[in-house]
């Protein structure tokens, strides 16, 4: 898996000249051609903007807020040298927080704690081998438009909106920067159109002089920090004895993790992950605890909703957290179709 | 071609720092130069929270207060308006915290508040709490800014353009464009006329109405 | 550099950081004491602004709101910027929840899970106090501590839901953290999925 990664990092870091941005890979592409008002299929539009975000260095600050009010800011650091990404992201709302980020290596230093969290994040970078599979549905589930263009933080972007095809996911409109593709800002829309997400730059620098080495030293320094570490060990649902007895449309399997216990309990959790192509849904499994597991609950938090609940039959009593950036009634159909292997 | 000679320019300065110390100095006029920059930003970043106008207005009132106030501990390691930005989060969160203990507030002035209230006409975009007027004359401005850019002559439009987009000193304007500073300052400086021209009849006047 | 005989020219030099010395102190003066010169700082300011973002366009002539910031710091003597009075950046009632390393502040809106109205038992759920993870040293704390840990108030919870009700757990936020860190499955999740991993995180893992 790490030789098929680095091989990965490798295509999605070598760095063009300027004037390869505008192109699309003509090979790489599946030729689903769902109109989008102009020359890109949505898959050549996601690619670009999934490119742009790996392959390009910037900085700026970041804005996240929520429908209902939350609102959380940071600032980042983004660097591509053609062979290794790196990523610093400092938090500018709440407690004090450094994230860094080198390919799948992710460390996390929470300055008031004087804790480090240390963690190999394999499913980062699964996403360019499902667009390029002649599988992607991502078509079949979303229709795209390009509705205009507008200025964001000081770049001139396509706006593309992506509409899904049934109930059982978000939509978007995407501001994708028009030289690079890059991701200047997302809005998340519900059933009927309203924003229930956003997250955009506020400020950015496109080619800003960020230097690896720099970022590199501040991701090693540990001193004077209690290092914790947390890899989580790739499995199978199969392994873990679970299986989804009905698919829900669109989303596939994208990977199975067991890590390590969380907050107080004794056994692994088990995290299942699926994905459209475009939002993804985890599922996360524990043994039931009466103790610590309470009532069914239904959460939201901007994009992201919630679903915990018990799971019990002959084989056994867990306790099932479904999340995922899709609509309430996905995670009822996740949940309700999760069972033991018989 | 061969560039300009170099000039003995000065390298540009921090702008808010130099207000920031003469603030500190006494001067506090210099301070409101730093609010009219960045009321925009603020109110904006504060509207994102907050749903009542009257309410954004306080909050981004009471930031500047507060930056005010604690200017001394501004120590200049950081952004000036990275640490504002810090003090409006901190206080319209603070504000939040302080109404929704109250129980006289109406939801309808925070966000959030009015989830279920059909009647409360839930807004497309999550842009800062505006009336329909201002919405419509904040478009007209952006609109006017963008025709106006349209119609500068070109050497003004790319002076302005790396200086304001970009982000470039004159000095690297004057290597880009092949000129003496000078021309660059003078350059950015008729293009920011030519613009506010025609932007300076949409705002408000000095009684807060409109023209 | 040859000098400028329009102030407005010196405001906008003043803008970018450009004038120094005596120019400087000049076009300080002027900004002092003359409306128009203000206005211009005001004006380009905004065109600047706009040029970067749509969003920021405002009619708002700037006057008033300075009319105002300048009454209220009138109404209080104790706004000298030159003393230090000692007001922290940060709220005085994020202080104590500080005290434990790396929780997060009780009334923190950004860290909360909204309830989605019509959740049925909400006063059930009220009744199970769901602590909130001091983080000692960071480490997650046994099954034990939990128990022994004094809850934290959690806001207010109401029967009936009018508007979202705040839940914080640190368990969740770990499972949140874990399926944010899924984020390559997904086109939309770099950099808005990694960022919002990280800008959401919490710091009580």
């Amino acid at each position: 898996m790490k030789t098929v990664l680095a091989q990965l990092a490798l295509l999605a870091c070598v760095a063009g000249a300027g004037a390869a941005w505008a192109q699309v890979p003509a090979a790489a592409v599946p030729s689903n051609t769902t109109p989008t008002g102009g020359e890109r299929s949505i898959s050549d539009w996601l690619m670009r903007m999934h490119e742009a975000s790996r392959r390009r260095t910037y900085m700026g600050t970041f804005v996240v807020s929520s429908a209902a009010g939350n609102l959380s800011s940071a600032r980042i650091w983004h660097a591509c040298d053609g062979v290794q990404q790196m990523e610093r992201v400092e938090s500018l709302t709440g407690a004090p927080r450094s994230t860094f980020r080198r390919n799948d290596h992710v460390v996390t230093f929470l300055p008031d704690s004087k804790v480090v969290h240390t963690e190999r994040r394999e499913s980062l970078g699964l996403f360019p081998s499902l667009l390029k599979s002649s599988e992607t549905t991502i078509p079949e589930f979303y229709a795209a438009q390009v509705t205009g263009s507008e200025r964001v933080a000081g770049f001139d972007a396509d706006i593309v909106q992506l509409n899904p095809r049934d109930n059982l996911r978000f939509g978007y409109r995407i501001w994708s920067e028009k030289k690079s593709g890059l991701v200047v800002k997302l809005q998340t829309l519900d059933a009927d159109g309203q924003v229930i997400e956003q997250a955009a730059f506020s400020e950015l620098q496109l080619d800003a002089p960020v230097k690896m080495d720099k970022l590199a030293q501040m991701m090693a320094n540990t001193d004077g920090y209690k290092v914790h570490r947390a890899d989580p060990v790739k499995t199978t649902a199969e392994a873990q004895g679970w299986v989804l007895k009905t698919p829900v449309a669109g989303f596939k399997s994208m990977g199975c993790y067991k890590r390590p216990p969380a907050g107080g309990g004794r056994d692994d959790t088990v995290q299942w992950i699926f994905s459209d192509g475009l939002a993804s849904v985890s599922l996360f499994v524990q043994a039931y605890d009466r103790q610590r597991h309470a009532q069914e609950l239904m959460l939201s938090m901007g994009a992201t909703q919630t679903l915990a609940r018990r799971l019990a039959d002959k084989g056994g009593d867990w306790w099932l957290t479904v999340v995922g950036e899709v609509p309430p009634q996905t995670l009822k159909a996740f949940a309700q179709s999760l069972e033991r292997r018989k | 071609m061969t560039p300009p000679p170099p000039t003995a320019a000065p390298v540009p300065a921090d702008t808010d720092l130099m207000l920031v110390e003469r603030t500190v100095a006494g001067d506090q006029k210099a301070f409101e130069l730093l609010v009219l920059k960045y009321q925009r930003r603020i109110e904006r970043l504060i509207g994102r929270m907050v749903r009542d106008v009257d309410l954004v207005e306080d909050i981004a009132q009471e930031t500047f207060i507060r930056a005010y106030r604690a200017l001394a501990q501004f120590r200049g390691e950081a952004q000036f308006y990275t640490w504002l930005y810090r003090i409006a989060v901190n206080t319209a969160k603070k504000t939040l915290g302080d109404l929704k203990r109250d129980p006289l507030v109406p939801e309808s002035a925070l966000r959030g508040g009015d989830d279920d209230d059909e009647t409360s006409g839930v807004e497309n975009e999550l842009t800062s709490a505006e009336t329909p007027e201002t919405v419509l004359a904040a478009k007209e401005i952006a609109a006017t800014v963008n025709a106006a850019m349209e119609a500068l002559p070109e050497e003004l439009r790319q002076a302005v353009t790396l200086r304001e987009i970009e982000g470039l000193s004159y000095e690297e304007i004057a290597q880009v464009m092949n000129c003496p500073i000078g021309t660059v300052r003078s350059r950015i400086f008729r293009a920011r006329e030519a613009i506010s021209a025609k932007v300076k009849p949409l705002l408000e006047n000095q009684s807060g109405k409109r023209w | 550099m040859e000098k400028m005989s329009n102030m407005d020219e010196m405001v906008s030099a003043l803008a970018d950081g450009e004038l120094h010395g005596e120019a400087f102190a000049r076009a300080m003066d002027a900004l002092a004491t003359d409306a128009h010169a203000r206005e211009s700082w005001h004006a380009y300011h905004l065109v600047g602004d706009v040029l970067r973002s749509a969003e920021l366009a405002s009619p708002s002539s700037g006057t008033d709101f300075v009319a105002r910031f300048r009454a209220r710091l009138q109404d209080d003597p104790t706004a000298v910027p030159a003393v230090p009075v000692g007001l922290p950046v940060h709220d005085d009632r994020d202080a104590p929840s500080r005290v434990a390393a790396g929780s997060v502040p009780a009334n923190a809106p950004g860290f909360g899970w909204p309830l989605l109205a019509g959740v049925a038992s909400l006063t059930a759920v009220a009744a199970i106090a769901w602590n909130i993870l001091g983080g000692s040293a960071g480490a997650p704390p046994a099954a034990a501590e939990l128990a022994q840990a004094a809850p934290q108030p959690l806001r207010q919870m109401q029967a009936e839901s009018s508007r979202p009700v705040m839940i914080r757990d640190a368990r969740l936020d770990e499972l949140l953290a874990a399926h944010r860190q899924a984020g390559g499955a997904s086109a939309l999740q770099m950099p808005a999925g990694f960022l919002r991993n990280a800008t959401f995180e919490s710091p009580g893992r």
